[in-house]
């Protein structure tokens, strides 16, 4: 599942040359360290097709546990829900952030 | 299976058992100085009694045998309301054993008394210990669940504006307490929907590697979330240990007094909310 949602990001991306991608993850309740390094992974690729990763929604319990894996998803933006990340992503092609 | 020791033990237990538990309750109560009423007592030490008596009459001198359970029951609960009263474990196990000193001239005059007087004894002495260590667990009890709401109580998370809330923390920062302040901060960020967290560390006496190892991670999680956090209150010898021990803050921004990093956060907010008005975004 995780590598088809590369696969599938990567080429829409390429197709539709978005310029910023969000990543909701408010119905992740439970992460391992895979799921961390996907989202670095990916806001890592889509960075190289000049596209933005946000992720948003993150629950306080999953980034308890980023934490104490010791990820702390450097290089990937974040914000508190859907709205805060879409006004962040309008403020980062603005060129404000 | 009772042995031809208990029986006889048994047989003076019953049939002197008023005297002994009046004769009891007096000495206990002259120990105890008046602290617990008479009635009271002797109400007390006559369950314990019977529960003795019957222990004995069903399983013979074994005071750790199942026959004793009631009476094992008994003095934990008796010793859990002493020590919630305040009375020290010597006086608790003292009660138990003043039925030896009581029971002394009436069993240990004749040869086969003493013997069994020896038995009871050694019963008696399990049953004294048993009331020190449901003591000991008591006490820890309440020792754990003040710690408890100690830790409750130490860490507010408060709203200090609109977007933006505030941690003071005060005393040690240790991994259990991080662990709260953390849940409480990022379950605070998510109901208020705040953007910026402020933690003020004016309360914190000392700062080491491992403290700012705490205080990284709380940020880092916050950080997460989508939330900038400040950190606030740094005392002057503080920076120096900081910059002492090499601890590194990274790009969190840091102040010295909490008034100074409200008013970054409030810039920061006032800046995003601008470009909001001018339909940048």
């Amino acid at each position: 599942m995780v590598m088809d949602l590369q696969e599938d990001l990567s080429h829409r991306i390429a197709e539709t040359s978005a310029k910023g991608v969000i990543i909701d993850i408010s119905a992740l309740e439970i992460v391992d360290s895979f799921v961390g390094r996907m989202l670095a992974t990916n806001a890592s690729i889509s960075r190289v097709l000049g596209a933005e990763t946000i992720v948003v929604g993150m629950r306080p319990a999953v980034a308890m546990t980023l934490v104490e894996l010791g990820l702390s998803l450097t290089g990937v933006r974040t914000a508190l829900n859907l709205e805060r990340g879409l006004k962040l992503l309008r403020r980062i092609s603005a060129g404000r952030v | 299976m009772v042995d031809e020791g208990a029986r006889v033990l048994l047989d003076r237990l019953v049939t002197g058992r008023e005297e002994f538990v009046a004769q009891w309750t007096g000495r206990v109560g002259e120990e105890l100085r008046g602290r617990l009423s008479t009635v009271e007592l002797s109400r007390e030490l006559g369950e314990l009694y019977e529960a003795v008596v019957a222990g004995l009459s069903a399983g013979g001198l074994d005071g750790r045998g199942e026959s004793f359970g009631e009476a094992r029951s008994l003095l934990i609960e008796l010793s859990r309301t002493r020590a919630r009263q305040g009375f020290t474990p010597t006086e608790t196990a003292r009660s138990v054993f003043a039925l030896k000193e009581v029971l002394e001239p009436a069993l240990a005059a004749d040869a086969e008394g003493a013997r069994v007087y020896l038995q009871f004894a050694r019963l008696l002495d399990d049953l004294g210990l048993l009331t020190t260590e449901a003591y000991v667990r008591t006490r820890e009890e309440i020792i754990s669940s003040q710690a408890e709401q100690l830790l409750e109580l130490s860490t507010p998370v408060v709203k200090l504006w609109d977007g933006v809330v505030g941690v003071p923390l005060v005393g040690t920062l240790d991994s259990a307490r991080t662990q709260v302040v953390m849940e409480k901060l990022l379950q605070t960020l998510v109901d208020s929907d705040s953007t910026h967290a402020i933690i003020d560390i004016t309360g914190v006496a000392t700062v080491d590697t491992q403290v700012a190892q705490h205080l990284l991670k709380t940020v880092v999680a916050a950080r997460m979330m989508g939330a900038q956090c400040i950190i606030s209150g740094i005392r002057p010898q503080i920076a120096q240990t900081i910059v002492a021990l090499g601890i590194e803050f990274g790009d969190i921004p840091t102040n010295a007094s909490l008034s100074d990093a409200l008013r970054q956060a409030l810039k920061e907010i006032a800046a995003n909310a601008e470009d909001d008005v001018r339909g940048l975004l």
